[in-house]
């Protein structure tokens, strides 16, 4: 029943595997990003996979689940610090089913699957989101944060609201699914 | 009052991606870096960039001035900030979404906290060490403890960004070079 | 905003029957249906405002350490490993050693750490707080809690609650092994709000009983206070039997020196303040008032904080005590072993209302032409908005959710017909009738069965488009989701009844009619009730005998009944006179 989110066709590029991926979005370094099918990029959004771990072999720089959304104008970019003396940039890893709202920028290590994070966030360096965690609508973050399974982080510097109901994971999982078949070309 | 003409100088040692807007009179020093998607307008007056600072994707420094507009070195300006100071000196970190009016001078090692928005209606210098964050961009002065290994990160990532960035980005030339 | 659905949880009042859906105070009625749980055992809707909760684990949110219950309480409920709070900010800090030394060129020589003598601290990468600005350096960058021990445990206020400890342990103990005999013959719990209290353990009621008995020197307080807070029945026992005296508690410190001694208050506040230059040098009220009872009044004396634990908890049924939700033993899975939740046994309903749908969908289509979004904004409020004087029509999407297929019947509640027309008071309720009419269709209509398939049509392959007759057109995907063609061009002939069947959903359709003076939102409730095949073989039907009482009369055995009210919100009226005004408000 729910009415389609329309796009143009023109302006996304559908994947094999059903990623869509707006060619409005600079995806830098493409070959050290995995999208996982399913995934959208939207216009605007920026995605780091050049900062890749320097060393031999070929390094996956961003990997992104499935049914996940890249907001408009997000910033995805791997975290960097230094370990014993050595500069580095770090591998970001998300899960399956996140939505990550429009203008936010994330830099965190680990998301795990069935989180929501808002529109205006900053997600700091190094940041863990654990499962079926949700963070509000422009919540800063700050780097090295821990964010437990099923929380709900709001606030600068985001901090623990409550605790989510226990039909989280079903939820999120329903309302990431149904806004991928509602995401629909609109031909012009 | 007549438009600025662009005129670019790139440091030879600065790596600065061809996917940046410039516009006006723009001086880019020694070991710099500009990533893609990053603006740099000196609509009213030049801007003057010194050597080893960072300026990340998003980020917007405007220099809405006549005279010229001056940031030091070894600063680091993270995504999508916006920065209007007439002066910036040393060390500074501009933090993820901050934004820093025209208003402000900015001393050095100071840090803009993550979406802190800085519009003080008077002219003001803001003292080394000055530390603003949270939502209502609160003020304290750090006492320095962790410059050294903070500086020592910096230099180390922009000798990073300076080799890595080159192999992923076309880059820029300036014609004054 | 989109019309919402809420399910009637019937826990805070006797009747089952919900208060009238106009009335703020009955919004504490109603609840998303993802935050309910259903109750096999008592064939019942629970709420997280009725079930009892039980703690069946710790952990640090920060560390994620799983905290053993025994030493919980011996940690204080915190984080007793490396987790501590910025005093200042509330973000966590993190523990970095300090500078060594500035070699002029930015750059450090050696790694950090391989010197001997490199000390920790505590740094927030918030506000740039650290630990070395309150004197706090640590030798080695693990186990911090266990070094700041001695400062916590010398602090006056842990020191004197010692003390109190001490000075109540041998009443507690006695009291306890009291209680505990009281409270094994206690009746079983009447009704689901009070269960929780007769669940207390006996510490606490050996506790509320030493705090009702008489204090020396202070006034005696007034019984009737007292017999108004409604303490349990084994209350006034646990008194008569612990009436034997007590000794006088006497302070570590005398509270009128005290703030001498660094614990705050009096004279020396004063003085501190008057001679205060810079505001930040007091810690603000949100700063002090996380630390215990009294605390300084300066920056400079704020400690770091250790990270209080969270718990994982059970949930209980509060009237036959059954478990409802019983998490797994790891801090952070996110499954259950046990999670009897509504939406598994209720259908999920939501609303939608056509013409506001479509009103969206062209300002949308509108917005990617033009590529500013400016004006659609605006004239989406009011082509989407509901106007008094008329009518629209209106959707309910039910989803069944059980593997069987269920017959549902629709009936909207009618507002208590007495309590407007009866007798000569003056009631506003007169006034406060419903300003709208709903009409919904009367008979019962059935949802087909969930089906794992459906499942898998939405999760993997397109190709499965095809297996269920769902032809690809142009729209793709969403043809089959939403089928708004078909559903529309229907929808004109037919308004009020069954619209559309789609795997285990059925789409009915109805009808509001705005009076020409309403106000206020369309909100009514609406109570579902759903017969279903009750399958012998299932593992929950061990609850027989409840549900013949109350659902199965007058059926065959094999089906039972289950009914439930909801609280409609299809939105805001937009009153005739000022619909400007409204407007603005969107």
């Amino acid at each position: 029943m729910d009415p389609p989110i329309f796009y143009s066709k023109t302006e996304y590029i559908e994947t094999d595997t059903g990623n869509k991926v707006s060619r409005r979005a600079t995806i830098a370094g493409p070959q050290n990003i995995i999208l996982g099918g399913k995934t959208i990029i939207s216009s605007g959004a920026i995605i780091r996979g050049d900062l890749r771990r320097t060393g031999a072999g070929h390094a996956v720089v961003i990997s992104l689940g499935r049914y996940c959304v890249v907001g408009e104008g997000c910033v995805m970019r791997p975290p960097y610090k230094t370990y014993r003396g050595n500069f580095n940039y770090y591998p970001m890893k998300i899960g399956d089913h996140v939505h990550i709202g429009a203008n936010t920028v994330v830099e965190a290590a680990t998301i795990g699957s069935h989180v929501e994070i808002g529109k205006n966030c900053v997600i700091g360096k190094f940041t863990i989101i654990k499962d079926c965690a949700r963070v509000a609508d422009g919540t800063i973050v700050p780097p090295n944060t821990v964010i437990p399974a099923l929380a709900l982080f709001a606030g600068s510097p985001g901090r623990f609201v409550e605790d989510l109901p226990e039909s989280t994971q079903e939820t999120v999982e329903a309302y990431t699914k149904r806004h991928y078949t509602r995401f629909q070309p609109l031909d012009r | 009052m007549a438009p600025i003409r662009d005129k670019f100088t790139i440091h030879s040692r600065a790596v600065v991606c061809q996917d940046v807007e410039l516009k006006g009179d723009i001086t880019i020093g020694s070991g710099s870096i500009v990533h893609p998607k990053a603006t740099i307008f000196a609509i009213a007056g030049p801007i003057v960039i010194g050597s080893g600072c960072i300026i990340e994707e998003g980020a917007i420094i405007v220099n809405r001035r006549k005279e010229v507009m001056r940031i030091g070195d070894d600063n680091l300006f993270e995504i999508g900030c916006r920065i209007e100071c007439p002066t910036v000196g040393n060390s500074n970190t501009i933090s993820t979404r901050a934004r820093v009016h025209h208003t402000v001078r900015m001393g050095s090692y100071c840090s803009v906290g993550a979406g802190c928005l800085v519009v003080p209606t008077e002219d003001e210098i803001l003292d080394d060490y000055t530390v603003i964050y949270g939502p209502a961009a609160e003020r304290r002065i750090w006492s320095g403890r962790g410059k050294v290994q903070e500086a020592d990160l910096r230099k180390k990532h922009a000798e990073y960004l300076r080799e890595m960035l080159p192999k992923f980005n076309r880059l820029r030339r300036g014609e004054g070079s | 905003m989109p019309p919402t659905i809420e399910y009637h949880c019937p826990c805070l009042s006797q009747s089952t029957i919900p208060p009238p859906p106009h009335l703020a105070s009955s919004s504490h009625s109603f609840h998303p249906l993802h935050t309910l749980f259903f109750c096999e055992e008592c064939d019942a809707v629970r709420c997280n405002r009725c079930v009892s909760v039980e703690v069946s684990g710790y952990y640090c949110p920060n560390c994620l350490f799983e905290v053993p219950s025994a030493s919980v309480r011996a940690e204080k409920n915190r984080c007793a490993r490396n987790c501590f709070m910025c005093p200042n900010c509330r973000n966590t800090l993190s523990v970095v050693p300090s500078d060594p030394p500035d070699s002029g060129d930015g750059r450090i020589a050696m790694p950090i750490g391989a010197i001997g003598d490199t000390q920790y601290l505590l740094y927030c990468n918030h506000c740039r707080w650290d630990s070395a600005e309150v004197g706090i350096t640590f030798e080695k960058p693990t186990g911090l809690a266990a070094q700041l021990q001695k400062f916590e445990d010398s602090a006056p206020d842990s020191l004197e609650f010692e003390r109190l400890k001490e000075h109540f342990e041998p009443i507690i103990q006695r009291a306890s092994s009291l209680s505990s005999s009281t409270a094994a013959n206690a009746p079983a719990p009447s009704s689901a709000a009070h269960s929780h209290r007769a669940r207390t353990n006996s510490i606490t009621a050996a506790a509320s009983a030493a705090l009702a008995r008489d204090i020396p020197g202070v006034g005696k307080y007034n019984p009737l206070a007292r017999s108004g807070r409604g303490g349990g029945a084994g209350k006034d026992k646990d008194r008569s039997t612990n009436k034997d005296e007590m000794p006088e508690y006497r302070s570590r410190v005398d509270s009128a020196s005290a703030s001498k001694l660094g614990t705050g208050g009096g004279e020396l506040d004063v003085e501190y303040m008057r001679h205060l230059e810079d505001v930040s040098e007091v810690a603000n009220l949100e700063q002090r008032w996380i630390t215990s009872w009294a605390t300084s009044l300066q920056t400079a004396d704020l400690k770091p904080l250790r990270i209080p634990l969270h718990s994982k908890r059970s949930k209980r049924c509060p009237a036959c005590a059954h478990i409802l939700i019983k998490p797994e033993q790891k801090a952070q899975s996110v499954r259950y072993k046990i999670k009897l939740v509504a939406s598994n046994y209720l259908p999920a309903i939501t609303a939608a209302l056509p013409h506001q749908q479509d009103a969206n969908t062209e300002s949308a289509k509108r917005t990617l032409s033009k590529s500013t979004a400016a004006a659609a904004d605006e004239d989406r409020g009011a082509a989407g908005g509901i106007h008094a004087g008329k009518t629209y029509p209106f959707q309910l999407a039910l989803t069944n959710p059980l593997y069987d297929p269920i017959q549902v019947r629709l009936t909207v509640q009618r507002v208590h017909a007495p309590a407007s027309s009866s007798s000569g008071r003056a009631s506003p309720e007169k006034a406060r009738r419903p300003p709208f009419a709903v009409s919904l269709p009367s008979t019962s209509f059935s949802i087909a069965a969930f089906a794992e398939a459906w499942e898998y049509d939405l999760d993997d392959e397109d190709d499965l488009d095809e297996m269920f007759g769902l032809d690809d057109d142009d729209f793709g995907v969403a043809g089959r989701i939403s089928g708004r063609e078909p559903k529309e061009a229907r929808s004109k002939t037919k308004v009020v009844g069954v619209l559309e069947k789609k795997a285990n959903t059925t789409i009915v359709g109805g009808e509001i009619v705005i009076g020409k003076e309403a106000r206020g939102n369309v909100k009514f409730n609406m109570l579902v009730s759903y017969t279903y095949r009750s399958d012998d073989a299932a593992p929950s039907e061990s609850n027989d005998e409840g549900a013949t009482s109350k659902a199965a009369v007058a059926r065959p055995p094999e089906t039972k009944t289950f009914a439930f009210y909801t609280a409609v919100d299809l939105g805001p009226i937009i009153p005739r006179e000022e619909p400007l005004r409204i407007d603005t408000d969107f």
